[in-house]
């Protein structure tokens, strides 16, 4: 991976996922859960709508 | 001529008159029954039979106290060193100072004060004892190590009590085994600078070659020096140095460590080499009435330090916050024994993290007597909603994953930081439970585990949650 990111609370926490594009404080769903990055982690920030 | 005669007579032996048996009874030099009947008078000069026992195909006298009492060899442990594996207990239950000779460990060989064979004139090594003995009157000291004393001339060997001011020292103070540069092998008191030495041990054939049994069994006013050959179970020699009436007491100090020296005062042909593969102290019969947690920690087995690297257990680096833990069901957040934790704030789920999951290093078990855990708020101040945390504690885990069936989640409690908490705000309470009636036990290679869930919190931007876990217990 170019940009490692790794998902932290909720479900998916632990996972390491493709950050490369991802810009801090956005934003991105994984399967109906939301994660904001912050730095190289992303925070679970709740379930999409 | 006396005669072998039926009844009682003036004859000087006398036989039963019962049917086939014959029957004899003990007498005292001064002409009186040593048997003796209950509830009978005794005397201040009655004679008796001494009581003797066996240990390892040796014959010992059973040991009395002053009043008569018989000593019963309680085995206090104060110190057990099993020299296991390849990584020596320093700085947690030995102290190592070298000079030229390089003192390593491995499993197949214990501790090799010459692990390099070197023959450098003037090599020495010494191993101390972190802990230090206390002398008790009525309470023997017994120090017990295995180990080879591989002499060649001018290699000098010591083991035993005493704390000697560095490698090229024997001790001034002290009760120890030593063999001479001249491979005499023998024991010593030393007081106050002074040393008594005992007849040399009569070593077997080969001796230099083969591990023996050293005992030093330090009692109120002697010092008795064994060796024990293990191949045949029988004593080797038996030394003893009395405390001569002239002496003020045995040593000029209430606690010593234990020891071992290796040191050429010349150069060796060849090397030489001083090998231990045990090393135990134990208080013979005082009544010392020590938890096991209490006598485990004193043997360095407390739970602040890993029993086989003796790196601390706990993460906490100096003077250095943690890296934030990615919030998994899966994966640790750390994997030490407790510790600093932190993370960033995430929004509320039923989702199991596993915060901490520490792998109990084997052959160790962990004995997890109670756990404590604080928590403050850092970054900035809680929004939107309270931050709940719950936890629980999960040990014999056979996986680090919280998904593996069978793991037992022991409930622990919950905190909470309400909305508007500050940066640096404790959470309410301090989570704090004591299984010390019934510990928590992880086995060998299995895994501790410190469950955190967030069933009610937001991903307030750089709010991140900190604080200390703590495992109290030892490892066994």
């Amino acid at each position: 991976m170019i940009d490692q990111v790794t998902l932290s609370g909720g479900d998916l926490g632990g996972e390491v996922v493709e950050g490369e594009g991802w810009a801090e404080g956005e934003r991105r769903d994984f399967n109906g859960f939301l994660y904001e990055r912050r730095g190289d982690q992303a925070v679970f920030v709740g379930m999409a709508p | 001529m006396a005669q072998i005669q039926s009844g009682d007579s003036s004859a000087l032996l006398s036989i039963h008159p019962t049917a086939k048996a014959a029957r004899g009874l003990l007498y005292g030099p001064d002409g009186s029954l040593i048997t003796r009947q209950r509830g009978e008078a005794g005397g201040l000069s009655d004679y008796g039979l001494a009581i003797m026992g066996m240990n390892d195909d040796n014959y010992r006298m059973q040991r009395m106290d002053r009043t008569g009492g018989a000593a019963v060899s309680l085995n206090n442990v104060l110190f057990s060193e099993p020299f296991e594996g390849a990584t020596i207990s320093v700085p947690n239950r030995l102290t190592s100072a070298a000079t030229t000779f390089t003192v390593a460990q491995s499993a197949s060989l214990g501790l090799n004060f010459n692990s390099t064979a070197i023959t450098t004139s003037t090599s020495a090594a010494l191993v101390t004892t972190n802990r230090r003995f206390m002398r008790l009157q009525r309470a023997p000291l017994h120090l017990r190590a295995r180990a080879r004393f591989g002499h060649v001339a001018n290699t000098l060997i010591e083991i035993g009590f005493g704390a000697p001011a560095n490698q090229i020292s024997s001790p001034t103070v002290g009760a120890y085994f030593q063999c001479t540069a001249a491979g005499v092998v023998h024991g010593v008191w030393s007081f106050n600078g002074v040393d008594t030495t005992t007849t040399p041990f009569s070593m077997p054939s080969g001796w230099q070659s083969n591990f023996y049994v050293f005992d030093v069994i330090l009692d109120d006013d002697d010092i008795l020096f064994m060796i024990q050959d293990t191949t045949t179970g029988l004593i080797v020699g038996e030394r003893r140095i009395q405390l001569p009436s002239t002496g003020v007491r045995m040593w000029d100090a209430t606690r010593l460590p234990a020891f071992g020296r290796l040191y050429y005062p010349a150069a060796p042909a060849t090397p030489g080499t001083l090998i231990l593969s045990a090393l135990d102290v134990v208080l013979l019969d005082a009544f010392m009435n020590k938890p096991w947690a209490h006598t485990s920690a004193h043997m360095g087995l407390g739970g602040e330090v890993l029993p086989t690297t003796f790196a601390q257990a706990a993460q906490w680096a100096n003077s250095a916050a943690p890296s934030s833990a990615a919030l998994s069901n899966t994966t640790p957040g750390y994997t030490t024994l407790g510790g600093l934790w932190q993370f960033a704030a995430v929004a509320g789920a039923a989702t199991d993290y596993i915060l901490f999951g520490f792998t109990v290093p084997s052959p160790y078990s962990f004995v997890c007597t109670g756990v404590t855990i604080d928590a403050y708020n850092t970054g900035a101040a809680v929004a939107t909603t309270p931050s709940l945390l719950a936890w629980a504690v999960s040990p014999d885990q056979t996986a680090a994953s919280l998904a593996t069936a069978n793991n037992r989640r022991v409930p622990l409690g919950a905190q909470s930081f309400a909305v508007g908490a500050a940066i640096g705000a404790r959470a309410d309470r301090v989570i704090s439970e004591d299984f010390s009636n019934s510990p928590l036990v992880t086995n060998p290679g299995r895994i501790l585990g410190l469950i955190l869930r967030m069933p009610i919190g937001t991903a307030t931007a750089s709010q991140v949650i900190a604080g200390t876990a703590l495992f109290k217990g030892y490892f066994e």
